[in-house]
């Protein structure tokens, strides 16, 4: 065995929290108001650009174009500890949770062909809601606890393969199997004990589909452009079997560009648009952007902010989104192995609800 | 640093930071309109006017629980209301003859003992009677589950036997002293007859035990029926005359004692025994005897008394209720047809019993050892209308639907913190669904099934 696997070994052995529970890298109260939060196609390195490197980058499963460049057997995965101030007016809260929110694998069988597949989360349904209410029952008020959770996600099952067109031109398109479950309860407390507690479980289940596209173009050796398409069909939620309902899912369109001034600096933004308006009730079509650099080698410094806006959430308008994020990574046994490492502030700001998130991102990649 | 260590120390820090985060804790608060699911959890509450049908009463005139089995001897006196008194009898003396100077076999009668006590198990009393009297009368052994009120071997001994007349509250002013000799306690003595009276709290209940002191003369030895006895109790008090005395259904009957007194070649011995078993037994009884009889069973639903009555109703519930909702609360409203009868200031539960098996009048009970049964509380005079509880019967019948959509209503008197059915003169009496207007009907508030939000 060699140096790279036992130390993946060792490290997933001491992750006890990663891989319990496969769910999103970031959830948001905003998302409960719609069919969840989405996932961001990103690895833990593109993250610490805010996402501005996910065009170029064939960990990430953003555009399947940029696996022409893994030209190795190449293994990622990552975890993501959220800590999540929710602000209403008036009062404050912190949550916390770790998630498992990408793997891949991807290498090349030759002919300037590169496969890869993995998951990534595309939908987080993961939410746990109690409130506090008075009901007049029998004409006498009583108080009320009710808790909503849901613990589950829509996951995005994805085969891709690139092409090495020319020297200046890759080409990949993949096609995305979305499937996942939510188990939810829904339970009140009377504060009465003449009235007895209930609750209510139920198992949901999603299936979808999806196919994308995607080209990047080398026009001047330190300048990369990028383009991609994306488009799923239509997310269908069924309990014990029945239907309850079927939302159409967007179509994304997405540019970026990568310019490498120099041999220890890069620059990269990019624009994805998302037609999420169509998805039903409280959804809005997105546009979301970042810009991002890498300074340096070896340790290299990785920044980059992001904007733009959720999907989700009521009042009449998509809560905005602005963050920020840094990170490095390290190479070790010869650059057989990656470990990266991101940290993440998110401000996201809705009618009635703000959210600041921090989240600490772990990446590990191996070369065999 | 090497880079050996190097590498070391980044996974440590890593799985250090994985542990600290592993813990969930994603409760966001709860402000809930905009930012909560779609699925709302919504109660609703209906009063089902016709869904109590085929209710009866049974119990009369011979009950489930009836004076010669019941828990206690109810012994009253309760002018124009009822006059109950307790008649019980004792088996033989264990010993009638003993031998005189052993090894030789040769044995002789026992004497006439020097004393004889009584005791009995006050389980329960009003605590607002004052100048309670317990009278303690000499029956004659042919009393048995058939004697009534009126039968003159009875009445005539209430009348001329008297025994003994304790004042309760005169023996409980008495100073207390460690008796060793019978109660094995702290009594109340009185110097003068020796009767005692010890004074305990079981379940939060006080409870008397009160041992009268006899001789020879009021008590004989009388060999030639083997010691048998028999005695009847009365009650007397300013007010509120009504004790109840423990039986031999309860583990806790009455007792006899004899000190008797044998000649051992002149030399005069004690000898003590008491009568084995008390009053269990074939050979033996206890009950009571009560006067006006009960009233009869008549279209109402009746619950309690003696003999003990219960009633037996069948609900018919909306299927879409059972099927699709969960029950949060049920409520049985009953209306009094009469005000409830017994002691003032008495009371006692009304318990709603599920049934495995409905066959009628001898549908058996079902307990959950794992639930407290459905009751409410029946104060005695109440004549307002009565809820009660049938929430897990319910329940129960949602999860087992094949379950009879049965209720039996029963009584539950305290006592040491239990309750017993067929230990109160107490009875309730309600409207049956025969009349329409005050028909028995029942409050549910049920939760719909919630669909949840995709």
């Amino acid at each position: 065995m060699s140096r790279v696997l036992r130390y993946l070994i060792l490290a997933a052995a001491l992750l006890p929290g990663v891989g319990v529970r496969a769910l999103a890298a970031q959830d948001s109260q905003f998302g409960v108001s719609g069919l969840g939060t989405p996932g961001r196609f990103e690895s833990v390195r593109s993250r610490a650009t805010a996402g501005a490197f996910a065009a170029f980058d064939p960990l990430s499963s953003l555009v399947d174009a940029a696996l022409g460049w893994a030209d190795h057997l190449t293994i990622s995965t990552g975890s993501a500890t959220s800590y999540r101030a929710i602000e209403f007016p008036g009062s404050r809260t912190w949550t916390r949770a770790t998630r498992f929110p990408v793997l891949g694998l991807s290498g090349s069988i030759g002919h300037g062909i590169t496969i890869g597949g993995g998951f990534a989360t595309y939908l987080d349904k993961s939410y746990d809601i109690s409130t506090r209410d008075t009901v007049d029952i029998r004409g006498v008020p009583v108080p009320v606890i009710d808790r909503y959770t849901s613990d589950g996600a829509v996951s995005d099952l994805r085969v891709a393969a690139a092409v090495r067109i020319s020297p200046k031109l890759l080409a990949g398109a993949g096609a995305h199997l979305l499937t996942g479950s939510a188990r939810v309860r829904a339970g009140r407390d009377f504060q009465d004990s003449s009235y007895i507690d209930t609750f209510e479980a139920s198992e949901l289940t999603y299936d979808g589909f999806g196919a994308s596209a995607s080209v990047i173009a080398v026009p001047l050796p330190s300048l990369s452009v990028s383009a991609f398409v994306r488009s799923d069909t239509r997310l269908r939620a069924r309990e014990n079997g029945t239907l309850l309902s079927r939302n159409d899912l967007p179509t994304t369109v997405g540019a970026a560009l990568r310019w490498q001034p120099g041999a220890a600096a890069t620059l990269a933004a990019s624009v994805v648009s998302q037609s999420w308006g169509s998805a039903g009730a409280n959804a809005y079509s997105t546009v979301n952007w970042s810009v991002g650099t890498e300074v340096g080698r070896g340790m290299p410094l990785r920044l980059g902010v992001r904007g733009g806006h959720l999907p989700f959430g009521p009042g009449g308008g998509a809560p905005s989104e602005f963050g920020i994020a840094g990170g490095t990574g390290f190479r070790f046994s010869e650059g057989r192995g990656l470990i990266d490492l991101s940290l993440e502030h998110l401000s996201r700001n809705g009618v009635g609800l703000r959210e600041k998130v921090w989240t600490f991102l772990v990446g590990f990649t191996v070369r065999p | 640093m090497t880079p050996h260590l190097r590498r070391v120390a980044v996974l440590g820090v890593v799985a250090a930071i994985a542990v600290w985060a592993c813990t969930e804790d994603i409760t966001a608060p709860g402000h809930c309109g905009d930012f909560c699911p779609s699925e709302k959890i919504t109660v609703l509450d209906t009063v089902l006017d016709t869904a109590i049908t085929r209710d009866s009463a049974y119990g009369r005139p011979v009950g489930y629980i009836n004076p010669h089995n019941a828990p206690v001897m109810l012994v009253e006196s309760l002018p124009g209301v009822r006059t109950s008194r307790a008649i019980f009898k004792f088996n033989p003396a264990q010993v009638l003859r003993r031998v005189i100077a052993p090894p030789d076999t040769t044995t002789g009668p026992l004497l006439q003992p020097d004393s004889v006590f009584v005791s009995l198990r006050i389980l329960r009393h009003d605590a607002h009677a004052t100048n309670l009297t317990v009278h303690l009368y000499r029956l004659p052994l042919t009393i048995d589950s058939t004697t009534t009120f009126t039968d003159p071997a009875v009445s005539d001994s209430f009348s001329t036997a008297l025994l003994r007349s304790v004042n309760i509250d005169t023996l409980l002013a008495q100073p207390t002293r460690r008796d060793s000799i019978i109660a094995l306690d702290t009594v109340h003595f009185d110097t003068i007859t020796g009767d005692r009276l010890a004074v305990d709290s079981v379940g939060g209940q006080e409870q008397f035990v009160l041992i009268f002191k006899l001789d020879s003369l009021a008590v004989p030895f009388d060999t030639t029926d083997s010691a048998r006895a028999a005695f009847g109790i009365r009650v007397t008090a300013d007010s509120f005359a009504s004790i109840a005395v423990g039986t031999s259904d309860l583990g806790q009957g009455p007792r006899l004692t004899w000190f008797n007194r044998f000649d051992s070649l002149g030399t005069i011995v004690g000898f003590r025994q008491s009568a084995q078993g008390g009053t269990a037994g074939a050979g033996a009884f206890d009950g009571f005897v009560f006067t006006p009889p009960t009233t009869a069973l008549d279209s109402n639903l009746t619950v309690g008394g003696m003999p003990e009555a219960r009633s037996v109703l069948r609900v018919k519930l909306p299927r879409a209720i059972v099927d699709s909702t969960q029950i949060v609360r049920a409520t049985l409203i009953l209306i009094p047809s009469d005000s409830v009868r017994g002691v003032p200031s008495d009371s006692f539960r009304l318990f709603a019993h599920a049934t495995v098996l409905d066959v009628g009048a001898k549908s058996p009970t079902l307990v959950d050892p794992t639930l407290l049964p459905d009751s409410t509380v029946i104060r005695v005079g109440l004549t307002d209308t009565v809820q009660i509880d049938v929430t897990n019967i319910l329940r129960r019948w949602q999860i087992d639907t094949l379950m009879p959509r049965t209720v039996i209503l029963q009584q539950g008197v305290p006592i040491g913190g239990l309750a017993y059915n067929g230990a109160s003169f107490a009875e309730g009496r309600f409207y049956s669904s025969r009349a329409a207007l005050q028909r028995p009907r029942l409050h549910i508030t049920y939760i719909p099934r919630i669909t949840f939000s995709p």
